[in-house]
């Protein structure tokens, strides 16, 4: 059955580079906009750095790593989710979803993995240099068990994320108009790139607690740097396996309420 | 004349309704966007905490130059190169070709429906900012700050509504011209000083900036509110905004007339 899916996927992957690769130059640009766009946060944390010494307690390394650990959950949803997630509301709206509905696959499976957006590659390079510029400042030595964390972090992160965005897409069963509902889940999690004591407790308690936001880079970056003990980071895989249950079963929840918009 | 502004209003009333249509959504979009700016005033208060001095800013006035921005940015930007872009490439564009008016025209009356809804909705976040920041931000205007101010509002819608009509031209030529949004937005945003007043960019950047036509619709209104320009710095950049709408319309018309020639579609 593993296998099953594994070959399922990988020519999932196959046909998105392909169609990728239809238009090249579009390819290329997409992926010179990624790195301007990495310039662009990293011009504006440089000039802020360059006005003060520390961010709420956060020296500029620091900030950094946060940085380069929010990059790198950004590009690998991106990669492997964000656009099959904001398709959900195409499938929906248009009655496409019948179409998977009969297939005999698992629907949730076939509808958040059909897509792979390869030419998003050049985000995850971007986050490797800003691991090395980050670790630099901040002396940051390197160990196969540090990997480990940052790998066990990314995941949790990445399922943390793309799950609360699979639960806000999904109420396009209930109300149809919700194209470009993906900017909450950008800018909210966005919040996640500075780090928490930036915020007043009120807002690093929601941002907590409420809407896991932190745990998506601001945490994570504690716990690699040495900020904060391995209570966080139990708690970071916890969340992750709670968080993948709730968006999982929300989602079959919501597809009940599905009704075909196809004639 | 009367029959030629008939049409246009009528174009302006549609607008209207279909963006009453879609109220919801647009506060809903309205808030949404507002998370960055809070994220980036919780930001800046935090430094000022800490006991640091940001260039020439204090801390109410950094506050009112992300806020009062953020709300001229609003008023005065156009994002409707998204759906010409999708016109052209779907060859749905063709309908405007055999209309009595012309796609710039319609799509300026449009937009300005749209903006005149964003306006009053774009009250509400910058109310409940004023609301939390309310002795820091309050400053009103003199009427020659006023008058500037609205003089340069058109300009840089002006030059907005250029710049998006351009992107929807480099898609005639371009199959793929959604890059050249992120393109714009890019340059928008280091460019116009949204994420940065650009008093504190190093010294080349700002000279670079205070030519571009970025500055136009945050930096440069948001310092002559605050006072941070003289009278002639003022005139100088009404000036300079107006050569870049007189620039943007030669090139952008040139460019329209030119793209259009290249569009070919098919359909039933």
């Amino acid at each position: 059955m593993l296998s099953h899916y594994t070959k399922l996927w990988l020519n999932f992957a196959r046909t998105s580079l392909l169609i990728k690769l239809e238009y090249k130059t579009n390819f290329l640009l997409q992926m010179i906009i990624e790195v301007c766009w990495a310039a662009v946060t990293f011009f504006t944390l440089e000039i802020m750095f360059y006005q003060t010494n520390s961010l709420a307690g956060w020296s500029k390394g620091e900030v950094f790593m946060i940085y380069a650990i929010y990059r790198l959950m950004t590009a690998i949803g991106a990669i492997l989710f964000r656009k099959n997630i904001s398709n959900l509301v195409i499938l929906v709206n248009t009655g496409e979803l019948d179409l998977l509905l009969t297939k005999p696959v698992n629907i949730f499976f076939m509808i958040f993995n059909r897509i792979i957006s390869i030419d998003r590659i050049s985000q995850v390079v971007i986050s490797f240099l800003l691991f090395i510029y980050a670790s630099h400042l901040t002396h940051l030595v390197w160990s196969l068990p540090r990997i480990l964390e940052v790998l066990v972090l990314t995941i949790c992160g990445v399922i943390i994320r793309f799950g609360f965005s699979i639960i806000i897409h999904s109420f396009v069963f209930w109300f149809q108009n919700l194209e470009n509902i993906e900017r909450l889940e950008l800018n909210l999690f966005g919040t996640a790139r500075f780090p928490r004591q930036a915020f007043p407790q009120f807002l690093q308690n929601l941002f907590t607690i409420v809407i896991p936001i932190m745990f998506t880079a601001a945490i994570p970056a504690e716990i690699i740097l040495g900020k904060t003990g391995p209570l966080l980071f139990v708690s970071t895989i916890i969340l992750a396996i709670i968080s993948a249950s709730i968006t999982y079963n929300f989602f079959y929840f919501a597809l009940r309420h599905y009704s075909s918009a196809s004639s | 004349m009367k029959h030629i502004l008939h049409k246009y209003w009528v174009i302006f009333t549609i607008g209207w309704q279909v963006a009453i249509l879609y109220r919801e959504e647009l506060i809903l979009w309205r808030i949404i966007d507002a998370i960055p700016l809070l994220a980036m005033i919780v930001l800046w208060v935090s430094v000022y905490t800490s006991g640091n001095q940001v260039g020439n800013f204090t801390l109410p006035t950094l506050l009112t130059y992300y806020v009062m921005g953020s709300l001229f940015d609003s008023i005065v930007s156009t994002h409707f190169e998204e759906e010409g872009v999708r016109e052209v490439n779907q060859g749905t564009m063709a309908r405007f070709f055999i209309r009595p008016f012309s796609y710039q025209r319609h799509s300026l009356m449009n937009t300005l429906s749209w903006r005149l809804l964003t306006i009053m909705l774009s009250t509400i976040p910058i109310l409940f900012f004023i609301f939390i920041f309310y002795r820091q931000l309050f400053i009103i205007p003199s009427p020659s700050q006023l008058l500037l101010l609205i003089i340069m509002g058109v300009l840089a819608f002006c030059i907005e509504f250029m710049l998006s009509l351009a992107i929807v031209a480099g898609s005639f030529f371009f199959e793929q011209a959604n890059s050249f949004m992120h393109l714009k937005w890019i340059l928008t945003g280091i460019f116009s000083g949204s994420l940065l007043p650009l008093s504190l960019y190093p010294h080349w950047m700002e000279r670079l900036s205070r030519f571009l036509p970025f500055q136009f619709g945050f930096a440069v209104p948001i310092e002559i509110y605050l006072g941070q320009t003289t009278v002639n710095q003022a005139y100088w950049s009404v000036l300079l905004a107006f050569i870049w709408v007189i620039t943007l319309f030669i090139t952008v018309n040139w460019l329209w007339n030119r793209s259009v020639n290249k569009f070919t579609a098919v359909g039933n």
